[in-house]
């Protein structure tokens, strides 16, 4: 009981934002602002800014993504940082002057804390990438423990029985169709 | 009152329990994707060829036009539920079609005609072979078929979505809606029923305040940090 209530806002998130994936409902992103500032570029000659670097002097957290990195031959640095809910499109000078677009999809958090391990640079997203893994080992803890409940109650046996038949069922044939018939 | 809730997290528990449990088991291969790696096994890729017309790929409705040429290619699966058009009428096409386990990636350019190869120049070959090669239709559409193996049709089964692709998708998709209301109703009948059975509340009422209010301080802090 106390793991359901462990657990229970992260399940209201994962059926809200599983709802969102399929209907698309939730508050489409802003529009891209676009910010400025200066990092410090390295001293050391034949050195050059790299993009983590430069994503931790700006104060941000979030992945790099490998393929979007570019440079220039006038050695202009491009690439983008992913954060839940937020991108950021660089482009940074070998001097450190960097230009930011900015794109922010609040709502779209939800879908991003669904099954979140973390977020590079972040401690509180590894403490939520940790309750990931609680809800996951919970809900099939749950569900294990749930059979077995049900299994000794007499009351409702027979409906509780038919739904997860056809449950089952449905599931089953639904995937076996995908697979094998695509 | 407390019946009716039992019930409903009763009902809403069995039915996530042959459903759900699916989620639960490839979400764990989802967050360990370092344990099952979701790459390709195999990329092949193939040309083909595709003559239509504006209306056999409708600019207005992309999942229309990807079933035309998932039909006229004999692929199998669902069109992308998020699929684009070109940015321009009558520039190339670029389809997402697949099943979990396998994704096809279908560039359609535009319409081919029927056009004669360009006369041959070399000056090695034999003065009597003819200039000009007969009339050939160009291939104007390349597919790209990625097969995932096991780890790679649990992902997608687990991120399978949306009403197009037949009668199995649309079931799949309703299921998928139930389920997520069940979680809903589940998380809610849950916290209610405990509300109600327990005695002595202090320890639960410590351990859902975190289950509530993380979430919350987690949406809040992603939405208001740098």
């Amino acid at each position: 009981m106390y793991g359901g209530l462990l657990v229970s806002g992260y399940l209201i998130v994962l059926g809200v934002s599983s709802l969102n994936f399929n209907h698309h409902f939730l508050p489409e992103p802003s529009p891209p602002v676009s910010w400025s500032a200066d990092v410090a570029a390295p001293t050391v000659a034949g050195e050059s800014l790299q993009p983590e670097s430069i994503r931790d002097q700006l104060g941000l957290f979030g992945s790099v993504g490998k393929q979007s990195i570019k440079t220039s031959s006038a050695g202009l640095l491009t690439f983008t940082i992913y954060r839940p809910g937020r991108t950021y499109d660089v482009s940074a000078t070998p001097t450190g002057h960097i230009d930011v677009k900015e794109t922010r999809a609040t709502w779209f958090l939800l879908q991003a804390m669904h099954g979140s391990k973390g977020s590079p640079g972040s401690t509180w997203m590894s403490i939520w990438g940790v309750y990931t893994e609680v809800t996951t080992a919970f809900g099939m803890i749950a569900i294990v423990s749930g059979i077995y409940l049900f299994t000794s109650t007499r009351r409702d046996r027979k409906a509780g029985l038919l739904i997860l038949l056809v449950t089952t069922g449905v599931s089953l044939a639904a995937m076996a169709y995908m697979h094998f018939h695509g | 009152m407390f019946t009716i809730v039992r019930r409903i997290h009763l009902f809403t528990s069995v039915f996530l329990m042959a459903f759900v449990a699916m989620y639960f088991v490839t979400g764990f291969g989802l967050i360990h994707d370092d344990w099952f790696p979701r790459k390709p096994i195999s990329t092949t890729t193939r040309p083909a060829t595709l003559q239509y017309t504006d209306a056999d790929l409708p600019y207005d409705d992309p999942i229309a036009a990807g079933e035309f040429v998932k039909q006229k290619l004999g692929l199998t699966g669902q069109v992308n539920p998020q699929q684009k058009p070109p940015a321009k009428k009558g520039w190339t096409w670029r389809f997402t079609i697949g099943h979990p386990g396998v994704s096809y990636n279908v560039a359609v350019a535009p319409n081919p005609k029927a056009t004669t190869a360009p006369s041959i120049q070399s000056t090695t070959q034999p003065t009597t072979m003819p200039t000009t090669m007969p009339a050939v239709i160009k291939p104007n559409v390349t597919i790209t078929e990625y097969d995932f193996g096991p780890a790679g049709t649990s992902n997608g089964f687990h991120r399978l979505r949306g009403f197009s692709g037949g009668w199995g998708y649309k079931l799949w998709s309703l299921m998928y809606d139930a389920s997520a209301l069940s979680l809903i109703l589940f998380s809610l009948t849950g916290i209610y029923l405990w509300w109600k059975l327990s005695k002595i509340r202090w320890p639960g009422a410590l351990v859902l305040a975190f289950g509530i209010l993380f979430p919350i301080a987690t949406f809040m802090f992603l939405a208001m940090s740098k």
